[in-house]
């Protein structure tokens, strides 16, 4: 596994196009529900088997939710590792902030899992609601990333950040329908 | 905080909500892209609104991790999530459609919810870091050296 891992990391590194590629991946992953909502408008039409489809989508959200939390953990500590991009860019140059980003293989997952994230939305739109798996998938996404973040990143999330978490995923849930 | 901070929160949630209402403002004159055609996805980019909102999904990808670099992961969440919020103001204010109750109080939660965490510190201090230290002008040298330490 180990091996395994550190060939793919060479390969990664080797060659800069993978890396563009990866990083084309990550621009609607991120913001593209509007989109994609477009983009599977027509397959949500069928409903034949209400429950089912409804189980799948849960579990698309799920995946959504999990993924999503995934990639913005790994980003968070990517990008605390580089340090702050603002004092590196006026010490060492635009170019040392962008290789030293592009080179983080926290980045790099991260950036897989926001990929994965995005085909898990387009799965779930094509068997859910827009109304539904939108607001579902980016409010369940805040609360995910508040407990992961205690967890794993060790932030101090105290009552003040759970109440803003909290009162931020409702309001999504209201907006994003 | 400084200044400068806040201008790249303010930069993550203008450029998402400026990018996402464009590509879906492009997808939506360049229709539907199904799963079994997506050859139709070189079509939608050649769109020039799909083109901008995903120059501007870029510019948002830049300042969210650059502000990553320096605040908590709850920290700018929440700044993401004021998109929405400038969304539904746009809508109403410059397109004059209508907002409905609910979305106004999903509205008045979000703002609530990001000054809850405006008012606390935006990074959690682990161990005895000196913060600041490093971005002092006169030091450059020593500055370098200790940087490519951390």
């Amino acid at each position: 596994m180990k091996r395994f891992l550190s060939r793919l990391r060479r390969f990664i590194t080797a060659d800069p196009f993978p890396r563009a590629c990866a990083l084309g991946c990550i621009l609607s992953p991120l913001r593209g529900y509007g989109a994609v909502a477009n983009i599977s408008q027509q397959h949500s039409a069928s409903g034949s088997s209400l429950h089912v489809s409804l189980l799948y989508t849960w579990s698309a959200i799920l995946a959504i939710v999990f993924a999503s939390v995934v990639g913005d953990v790994l980003l968070a500590r990517a990008m605390k590792q580089v340090g702050d991009v603002g004092a590196l860019w006026r010490r060492a140059g635009l170019g040392v902030v962008i290789g030293r980003t592009l080179g983080n293989p926290n980045f790099l997952f991260g950036v897989t899992a926001m990929a994965v994230a995005f085909f898990s939305l387009l799965f779930a739109l094509s068997w859910g609601d827009v109304s539904l798996v939108a607001p579902a998938a980016a409010s369940l996404t805040f609360i995910g990333n508040a407990v992961a973040a205690k967890i794993f990143l060790h932030e101090k999330v105290d009552r003040r950040r759970w109440i803003a978490a909290g009162l931020v995923a409702a309001g999504v849930a209201l907006l994003a329908g | 905080m400084t200044f400068r901070k806040y201008l790249v929160l303010a930069g993550v949630t203008v450029f998402a909500a400026a990018g996402d209402s464009m590509l879906s403002h492009g997808m939506k004159q360049t229709g539907n892209i199904s799963l079994n055609h997506l050859q139709g996805v070189i079509f939608a980019v050649l769109n020039p609104w799909v083109a901008i909102g995903i120059l501007l999904l870029l510019a948002f990808f830049a300042t969210y991790m650059t502000a990553l670099s320096w605040a908590d992961l709850t920290y700018v969440l929440p700044a993401t999530s004021l998109g929405y919020v400038l969304l539904a103001l746009v809508a109403r204010f410059v397109l004059h459609e209508h907002v409905s109750p609910l979305r106004w109080l999903g509205i008045a939660l979000i703002t609530g919810g990001v000054g809850f965490i405006a008012g606390g510190p935006e990074l959690t201090k682990h161990g005895q870091r000196e913060p600041d230290a490093v971005e002092a002008p006169q030091v450059i040298g020593t500055a370098v050296s200790r940087g490519a330490g951390s």
